[in-house]
């Protein structure tokens, strides 16, 4: 573009972030909580909260007691460290039921109506709730341009060591986030590689769909049947049903031993497929606990006599993408890992961020000076995208322990009364971020404000409702829910600290302005309006 | 007069270099400049800010269209005709999902090279061009 590929790539750096950023630091944010999606779940639905982990019950038994009879399709997820709860699901009469049993005592425990984190955050992380075509191309092509934005950071930079080792959070304000973008960019630079590339990569079958189309001898858009077949074994686990009714079913827990033989390990889910004919299969899914890949094995027994059908593994490259997919998704117990990906998705959210401070403030005071107003737009949009999400994603959680039981304002359904909280506050926090920002940083105090009140309400309001206050989680061993109150209770203080100190220096600047006429020494200051 | 132009038609440190940034003085002059209002003023950008100004919207909206759309499938042609090579030594699935992983980093590469190249003509030839090209290779020959 011109005449030096640093000056080229400057300018793609400079407007791929502005223009995806909020969709990046969207994702980002979501998907950093995603990483603790179980433990969300866990503090939105006080039922499910058990302290043992029993592997050890017969299936036989739960089937007996909580199947009913003609039942063509089910489903069992087993337990595990992260979700102590064994859930059934079955194609009942009136659309898909489902079960959840407390493994200790077999009973059925209640369940709170919430999307969660696994319902609600984790698929706002890769379609942004938007309809799923739609959602999932807007993420696919901000995730390029991340990756495109962490190639060419590094091409601009000039002294990547120097800045590895500086920052100087006394200086100016756009030095300063410069230094911190510099940071977390350098430092980060592998995860957020590794970890944007990875989550374009386990969507291929979507994403690079006509690739897949012409090594199968296609000329158009989606994967053929065979490709599915021959990567993942989809489909071969159904024989044709015969319509004829079994007189009786084969032992589900003596496939359960089998499996175990198998793998070495137990299976995570339990699929039941024409249950209700005799030539009815169950398939076992590998667990995928114990090893990265997020792996496609499975074995299908005969639901009638009990035998075992077929095997399936995947190949050895298919089984590398499985590896890169299970990277993203980190299913395996690893705690240290866990809050790794955890605290390098926090630097991703602050790279982000931290790009559009920079972007604004190198602005600010020569758009002061003439009538642009670009700014002025991109600084409430970043207000909303950063604190107004985090702020909503706090209501969210508030707003799960407040509502009551019957809360089905929204489409009939508690689920969506919840996630109409979010996008209201959300909402409400573009209109304030437009209308309270203009003169000083009065819009990014408000809504830190904000969020510290969110956060520290919404852990008061589940100690109030569940009893579960954070000794008490602490105690008990409770350790899931604690952390999610614990972290809450960090981030309120956090945001209670920058309102503080954001507070002081609009004062500070305000004084300066009643005593100079000339203000715009500083950079974060006063914008002055155009004449 | 230090002058560092980088496009031909749209060069905002030229037009912008004359103007003062003071804001009380009276004296900043009014400048007339395609796609800007004509009663804005500029004090002179440096560093990214200038190169972040210095290029105009026909030629961002080509090589956007370019990079986002053409580039995708041309990225996509290459990544098939590498898999239909593949498939002949290897297994068709796995020939598949190797390309398939490889073509998002193929799509990242020339992203950058459409917007890193200084010539848009080359671009417009090689991205609609090659793209047909593979197409016809990827749907006639080794079926």
């Amino acid at each position: 573009m011109f005449s030096s590929i640093r000056d080229s790539l400057t300018w793609l750096h400079t407007w791929g972030g502005v223009f995806l950023g909020s969709v990046l630091f969207a994702v980002f944010w979501m998907g950093t909580l995603s990483v603790f999606d179980r433990e969300i779940d866990r503090w939105m639905n006080p039922e499910s909260r058990l302290t043992t982990l029993n592997e050890d019950f017969s299936l036989d038994i739960i089937l007996e007691k909580y199947l009913p009879p003609e039942v063509s399709r089910w489903e069992i997820v087993y337990p595990s460290e992260r979700d102590k709860v064994l859930r059934l699901f079955y194609m009942g009469s009136g659309g898909y039921e489902r079960v959840d049993i407390n493994p200790v005592n077999l009973e059925r425990l209640s369940y709170t109506e919430t999307a969660g984190g696994t319902g609600f955050i984790y698929p706002f992380h890769y379609h942004l709730m938007f309809p799923r075509n739609i959602g999932n191309w807007i993420v696919a092509f901000a995730s390029i341009v991340m990756l495109v934005l962490l190639v060419s950071g590094v091409i601009i930079h000039k002294k990547i060591l120097i800045d590895f080792f500086t920052f100087r959070p006394r200086k100016r304000l756009t030095r300063s986030s410069l230094d911190l973008h510099n940071i977390t960019g350098v430092m980060g630079l592998p995860f957020h590689f590794a970890i944007t590339i990875s989550g374009i990569i386990l969507f291929m079958n979507y994403y690079a769909a006509p690739v897949i189309n012409r090594t199968y001898d296609g000329d158009s858009f989606s994967p053929p049947a065979a490709y599915y077949r021959e990567t993942a074994g989809s489909g071969e686990w159904i024989r044709a049903p015969l319509g004829r009714k079994p007189q009786s079913s084969a032992s589900v827990d003596n496939m359960v031993g089998k499996a175990k033989e198998h793998w070495g390990g137990l299976p995570f889910r339990i699929q039941a497929f024409d249950f209700n004919d005799v030539n009815g299969s169950i398939v076992f899914r590998r667990n995928r606990e114990d090893a990265v890949p997020l792996n496609f094995d499975w074995i299908s027994f005969d639901a009638v006599t009990g035998d075992l059908l077929k095997d399936f593994s995947p190949k050895p490259i298919a089984q590398s993408w499985r590896w890169i997919t299970g990277f993203h998704f980190i299913q395996f117990e690893h705690w240290t890992v866990r809050w790794l990906f955890f605290l390098l998705g926090l630097t991703g959210c602050v790279l982000i961020a931290t790009g559009f401070v920079i972007w604004f403030e190198t602005r600010k005071k020569r758009h002061s000076q003439t009538d642009l107003t670009s700014v002025l737009v991109v600084e409430s949009l970043t207000i909303t995208s950063v604190t107004g999400l985090i702020a909503a994603t706090f209501a969210f959680f508030l707003s799960n322990r407040l509502l009551p039981d019957d809360a089905y304002w929204i489409n009939g359904s508690r689920i969506s009364t919840e996630i109409g909280a979010f996008y209201l506050v959300w909402v409400l926090t573009l209109f304030h971020a437009f209308a309270r920002h203009k003169t000083s940083t009065v819009g990014w105090a408000e809504q830190c404000l904000l969020i510290a009140l969110l956060g520290a309400s919404a852990v008061c309001a589940n100690a109030f409702s569940t009893g579960d206050h954070i000794l008490r989680t602490l105690a008990g061993g409770h350790y899931n829910v604690a952390g999610m109150d614990i972290l809450l209770i960090l981030s309120s203080a956090i945001a209670a600290g920058i309102f503080i100190k954001l507070k002081k220096e609009n004062a500070k600047v305000a004084l300066a302005a009643q005593e100079h006429s000339t203000f715009e020494s500083r950079s974060f200051g006063i914008r002055a309006e155009p004449k | 007069m230090e002058k560092h132009c980088y496009t031909k038609d749209f060069d905002p440190l030229t037009v912008c270099a004359k103007i003062k940034s003071n804001k009380n003085s009276s004296s900043s002059s009014k400048v007339d400049y395609k796609g800007y209002p004509a009663n804005m003023t500029f004090k002179k950008p440096k560093g990214r800010v200038a190169i972040s100004l210095a290029i105009g919207p026909i030629e961002i909206t080509q090589r956007i269209f370019l990079a986002v759309l053409m580039g995708y499938f041309f990225s996509m042609e290459v990544s098939a005709f590498l898999g239909r090579t593949l498939s002949i030594f290897i297994e068709r699935s796995e020939a598949a999902v190797f390309s398939s992983m490889i073509s998002f980093v193929v799509y990242i590469l020339v992203i950058m090279w459409v917007f890193v190249d200084s010539k848009l003509s080359r671009l417009w030839v090689a991205l609609p061009g090659g793209i047909i090209f593979l197409y016809a290779i990827n749907t006639t020959f080794f079926v």
